[in-house]
């Protein structure tokens, strides 16, 4: 079997009786690119902290490469981090910032001198090499923040929320950069953020972190299609998850799942699913099929707001007991429109535990049930 | 330009009573002693009296008073730097018990009026035999409460990333507090030296009760002894001897006007 390069066994923190992280497990492989995405205090930062040395761990123990961590002091560690502040020294030149670790790390000058300006080249600044940190932009000094990670060559790069504090557009191209820099070097990357679009975009795998617990790990694409909870399939939901309280009807092999806004066909129930009848509904607003032919269907809701984002359309429509959220495109909106009727088929459906929230069963509606 | 004029004149005004005496010092300084006291004020020296200077240098053993308070003002503000720092280092990075409590007790000696440990140093001085020494004029100022709690504010500002950053650049402890944490303070250290530098070299009354030999007497024991022997003061001898001892400070002010006009602290945090 072959050593990952980042091993969590039973990683847990504490402070006093408050448990920060449970005690965890995760495995990272060679050169991926894994993001951990939660809410502010989930314990994500915590992990992070405690991976670089800045925070000691509690019980349990982090590998790199099969070494112990613990017993490694943080700038023994080889290790860099990125923070979301930039954390550049205000003092000293954007070359004197790389350079510093460099330097005290024992490199001599000659060899710092080539890592700064080999570093300086991969990032496009060296224009900026002279300047100090309040003399460029925020993005700017987002990317010497990533060349002094760069610089040291480490064999894991922390990087925590390093776009949160960028302008829309800066953090969207820093974004592709950092993607594209870490295709090309091939350090394995453990990124923190409680984004779901860097984390999809981001990840080669990704870790969903609630109340310092993981609630689901795997590729962005499968939690997508397949949240293990309640809490997941919230999460990666924009602008936010419609949850219906809904029941399950057994009628000959196939399953109907009754909610408030219409009756979805569930044609290859999985053979577990327990008898309960009472179930919630997730369903994400991209998710949901509508139309606008309200005479055709049986029933309709009546639209309350619209909101228009370009591409996509946001439709807020009231049913009995609460307010769905739909997103269409744009083109397919109608003027005059004064209700939606949702169609079941071809909606996707997630189920879940009526009292835990973990999740039955994910599917696409088949016809009328 | 009428309200530019008007805001000089205001500044011209106000600048007038500050330099008077300055000039009034330097002006008796240049005059023969028979011009000193004149009926109708002298407003310029009748015949330059350059001598002054010279019989005022040697009137009192001054270069050695130089020397002294050179030593001991520099002694003074390197040790408070020094305890300064590592204290403020302690208090603003380190968490301990009774952190705060020290931090306030600090804070409380600052409202203490420094003549109240006039006795006790002084005695404790005398015990140990230490008493016209430069441990004597130093030893008691080696600690500044309020250098600790300046530096203590500006190393508290220096954010918690910058820190977690330095640590993994291989630069902890003191190696921060040297390449990181003094340098952000500049502005501070800066503002704090100098004011040090500036008590310590005119301070008067300590020097005068722990010293009674000449070879570890100030500059402000020298100027004092030109003044008192009955009713000969030479106030042109004093008034020179006056200008050479306040010129380093004079100087040293000049030189340090731009610290003053741009400190500020760039904390190299986005904001």
């Amino acid at each position: 079997m072959i050593e990952p390069a980042l091993r969590f066994a039973g990683v847990g923190k504490s402070y006093g009786s408050a448990r920060i992280l449970e005690d965890l497990d995760l495995e990272i492989a060679e050169g991926e690119f894994f993001v951990l995405l939660g809410p502010s205090g989930c314990g994500k930062t915590t992990l992070l902290r405690m991976t670089a040395g800045l925070q000691t761990i509690d019980r349990g123990e982090i590998y790199l490469r099969g070494a112990p961590l613990s017993p490694i002091p943080p700038e023994r560690r080889n290790i860099a981090m990125v923070f979301q502040d930039y954390a550049l020294y205000p003092h000293m030149t954007v070359y004197g910032n790389m350079a510093f670790g460099l330097r005290r790390h024992g490199h001599d000058k000659t060899e710092t001198d080539a890592r700064v300006r080999r570093t300086a080249a991969l990032l496009g600044i060296e224009p900026l090499l002279d300047r100090r940190p309040h003399q460029i932009s925020g993005g700017q000094q987002q990317r010497v923040a990533l060349g002094r990670a760069i610089a040291r060559d480490p064999v894991l790069y922390l990087m925590d929320e390093p776009l949160s504090n960028l302008d829309a557009q800066v953090r969207a191209s820093v974004r592709t950069e950092i993607k594209e820099l870490q295709r090309r070097l091939g350090v394995t990357t453990l990124y923190v953020t409680h984004d779901q679009v860097e984390a999809m975009t981001l990840g080669d795998r990704m870790a969903v972190l609630n109340d310092g617990a993981i609630q689901q790990a795997g590729r962005p694409i499968d939690i997508y299609r397949e949240p293990a909870n309640e809490f997941v399939a919230r999460f990666l939901a924009t602008p936010r998850l419609n949850l219906l309280e809904g029941t399950l009807e057994h009628s000959n092999g196939s399953i109907v799942v009754r909610t408030p806004v219409g009756a979805f066909a569930w044609t290859q129930p999985p053979r577990s699913l327990p008898a309960t009848a009472k179930v919630r509904v997730g369903m994400r607003p991209e998710e949901i099929k509508i139309s606008f032919d309200v005479a055709a269907a049986g029933a309709s809701l009546p639209i309350r707001l619209i909101e228009t984002l370009g591409s996509q359309v946001l439709v807020f429509a009231d049913f009995d007991g609460g307010e769905l959220t739909v997103s269409i495109p744009a083109d397919a909106m109608p003027h005059d429109a004064q209700r939606i009727a949702i169609v079941p088929s071809g909606s996707i459906v997630h189920v879940f535990d009526h009292a835990g929230g973990a999740a039955l069963g994910h599917f696409v509606a088949g016809g009328e049930g | 330009m009428i309200r530019r004029c008007a805001s000089y004149a205001v500044l011209v005004a106000g600048l007038i009573p500050l330099l008077l005496p300055f000039y009034w010092m330097a002006l008796t300084s240049l005059k023969p002693k028979r011009e000193v006291f004149t009926a109708v004020p002298q407003w310029w020296p009748a015949h330059p009296a350059w001598d002054n200077y010279r019989s005022a240098w040697v009137a009192e053993p001054f270069a050695g008073f130089f020397f002294n308070s050179i030593v001991v003002t520099a002694s003074i503000v390197a040790l408070q730097l020094a305890l300064a720092s590592l204290a403020a280092f302690a208090l603003s990075r380190f968490e301990f018990r009774g952190r705060s409590l020290i931090f306030w007790i600090i804070v409380a000696a600052l409202i203490v009026p420094v003549q109240i440990t006039f006795i006790a140093n002084f005695m404790t001085l005398a015990h140990l035999g230490l008493l016209n020494t430069y441990a004597a004029l130093v030893a008691p100022y080696a600690a500044s409460a309020f250098g600790t709690f300046l530096l203590r504010q500006a190393f508290a500002a220096v954010p918690r990333q910058l820190e977690d950053a330095a640590r993994l650049d291989g630069c902890s402890g003191l190696a921060f507090l040297w390449h990181v944490l003094l340098p952000l303070s500049r502005p501070t250290v800066l503002a704090f030296a100098l004011v040090a530098v500036v008590t310590h070299w005119n301070d008067y009354f300590w020097p005068l009760i722990v010293t009674n030999n000449n070879a570890v007497r100030t500059l402000p024991i020298g100027l004092g002894m030109f003044v008192g022997q009955e009713v000969t003061t030479d106030w042109n001898l004093l008034m020179a001897a006056s200008i050479f001892v306040s010129a380093p400070m004079l100087l040293l002010f000049f030189l340090m006007q731009r610290y003053f006009v741009q400190s500020q602290l760039r904390t190299g945090i986005r904001g």
